[in-house]
């Protein structure tokens, strides 16, 4: 179920692909400034649909950091 | 779809997310990062939502002052386990930690505070990770840093020194003066400008009565209230602070002791944390009113691994006595709260705290959970790069065991006094006048029986 803290409720396996980043982004996570998180999320091939709202930006930058780390 | 609740697929060409908020989107960002090796992810569907609204941590920067950025990596990591409150307790008898301009001499008597500037920044910094911030401004006990700066605003207007220990201290706000309630209401609006949530702690625990009953303003305030017990004078207190919180479209939060004097504050929340008052806390739950489980025997962490391990924390089921509790009874969700009198740096604090930390974040997030699965899978987790800033305690450690476990808690229940004077001691004996229910409590969740001839030996020594 991933090595995931918290537990997920529910996960499935997909056909054992993966999602690549780098390959769909193509860039170097660190040339990014604050405003082209949006262009790398959408680049990395992130749909994200909201029903209320949408996310700021500062909370795509957030996670761009926590990727890097990678 | 629920606000917390979200949906994520991944497959080879596309990550698409689903979600009933911006929190929803925070998490299943938050568990795609989780779910990363090497800059890839698996294909998979995830369809993930929370147990308990309320997931907390409550950290005292009043004993002790933490930085900035310490308080923010906190912030950071627990946003990771995906909680979504951080309350922050920052005044205490040992201190005053919030910058304010409408009364300076509260942090420059108070020693070190964090500005306005870094106040904002951190609310702003929890915010975009999801965390609501609860402040505490603990009164009308814990405050000593108020009554140094101020001390008119007790009953005898003597002047009072922060506390150099831990301990409860014999000082209060005075409860019958009308100007009391004027600076309280002046400092709150400061106080509500400064963070931008709906809910405030302030605080209700451990008001020692003292100084109200030599007090000719509250005698006056109890007998044209009708009131024969200071209890009453504290439900009194407590309803007055509520009517400033309503006022302004907030929400207060107090301890359970409140509930002695008074049973319905409107709109408010309780923190529950002791068992002491227990019946009260009780008739509460029946009410369906809000409230937070903060059992101070299983989820406060400056307790060490040797009183409460890993696996009491991941164990923990929410209870009032024999009663086991859930979200029929109003219960929100639960916070550890972790108190710092005894905590001197801050690897010292982050050990404390992790990995108790995880394990509650996964109690409160996830249901039909095996402790032994838990930590095989932390322990593969813990290693990831986005915990290695974080000093945690390592594994051999998570669940103590045989002499050493008994040297650290004996140590430990040594060190709480350290440096208390006498008479401190007298008073935090006599304010919290623990009953027996509460002394088995202690012996049987914090030791273990081949503990309690050596504790009894320990305490017969002392006497």
């Amino acid at each position: 179920m991933g090595n995931v803290i918290p537990k997920l409720k529910e996960y499935e396996n997909g056909d054992e692909k993966v999602f690549i980043f780098h390959q769909n982004i193509g860039i170097d996570f660190g040339k990014f400034e604050p405003w082209c998180a949006d262009a790398f999320l959408t680049r990395a091939g992130v749909a994200i649909s909201n029903k209320e709202a949408d996310i700021i930006l500062e909370k795509k930058i957030w996670i761009l950091r926590l990727m890097n780390f990678l | 779809m629920d606000s917390e609740a979200y949906e994520l697929s991944v497959n080879s060409n596309l990550i698409r997310i689903a979600a009933g908020s911006e929190q929803g989107i925070i998490y299943a960002l938050t568990t795609l990062v989780q779910l990363m090796e090497n800059g890839t992810v698996k294909t998979c569907r995830v369809k993930d939502e929370p147990r308990y609204s309320h997931r907390g941590l409550s950290m005292d920067c009043a004993r002790h002052f933490f930085r900035a950025d310490e308080v923010k990596k906190v912030i950071e990591e627990i946003s990771l386990a995906k909680m979504n409150v951080f309350h922050w307790h920052l005044t205490d008898d040992q201190g005053w930690r919030i910058e304010s301009r409408k009364f300076p001499l509260l942090h420059t008597t108070g020693s070190e505070y964090y500005t306005q500037e870094e106040i904002k920044e951190i609310c702003e910094f929890a915010k975009i990770r999801g965390v609501e911030i609860i402040p505490e401004i603990d009164m009308p006990g814990h405050v000593s840093s108020i009554l140094a700066a101020y001390p008119d605003l007790s009953c005898s207007h003597k002047q009072v020194s922060l506390a150099k220990t831990g301990g409860i201290f014999p000082v209060i706000l005075c409860a019958g003066n009308d100007k009391t309630y004027e600076f309280l209401n002046e400092l709150w609006q400061e106080i509500f400008e400064l963070f931008p949530g709906d809910r405030f702690h302030t605080g209700g625990d451990e008001a020692p009565k003292k100084e109200w009953k030599a007090c000719p303003c509250c005698t006056k305030k109890m007998q044209d209230m009708g009131y024969t017990d200071y209890e009453q004078l504290q439900g009194y207190f407590a309803s007055r602070i509520n009517e400033i919180f309503k006022a302004n479209g907030k929400t207060a939060v107090f301890w359970n002791e409140t509930l002695r004097s008074v049973s319905n504050l409107e709109n408010a929340e309780i923190q529950y944390w002791t068992l002491q008052h227990r019946d009260s806390m009780e008739k509460y739950a029946d009410t369906k009113q809000k409230w937070i489980y903060s059992d101070m025997f299983e989820l406060y962490f400056d307790y060490p691994y040797s009183m409460t391990n890993l696996k009491k924390v991941y164990e923990t089921v929410p209870h009032l006595g024999m009663r086991q509790v859930d979200k029929s009874d109003g219960l929100q969700g639960m916070e550890a709260a972790i108190w710092a009198e005894h905590i001197q740096n801050e690897e010292r604090l982050e050990n404390l705290l992790f990995p108790r930390v995880y394990a509650l974040a996964e109690i409160l997030w996830a249901s039909d959970n095996d402790y032994q699965e838990f930590e095989a899978r932390l322990a593969e987790n813990i290693k990831s790069d986005l915990h290695g800033n974080i000093a945690y305690t390592s594994r051999d450690w998570w669940t103590p065991e045989g002499q050493a476990r008994q040297m650290e808690a004996f140590a430990y229940m040594k060190s709480m006094n350290d440096g208390m004077s006498e008479e401190t001691k007298a008073e935090t004996v006599e304010s919290t006048a623990p009953n027996r229910e509460f002394g088995e409590v202690f012996m049987t969740k914090f030791f273990q029986p081949e503990d309690l001839p050596i504790l009894m030996a320990g305490m017969n020594q002392k006497a």
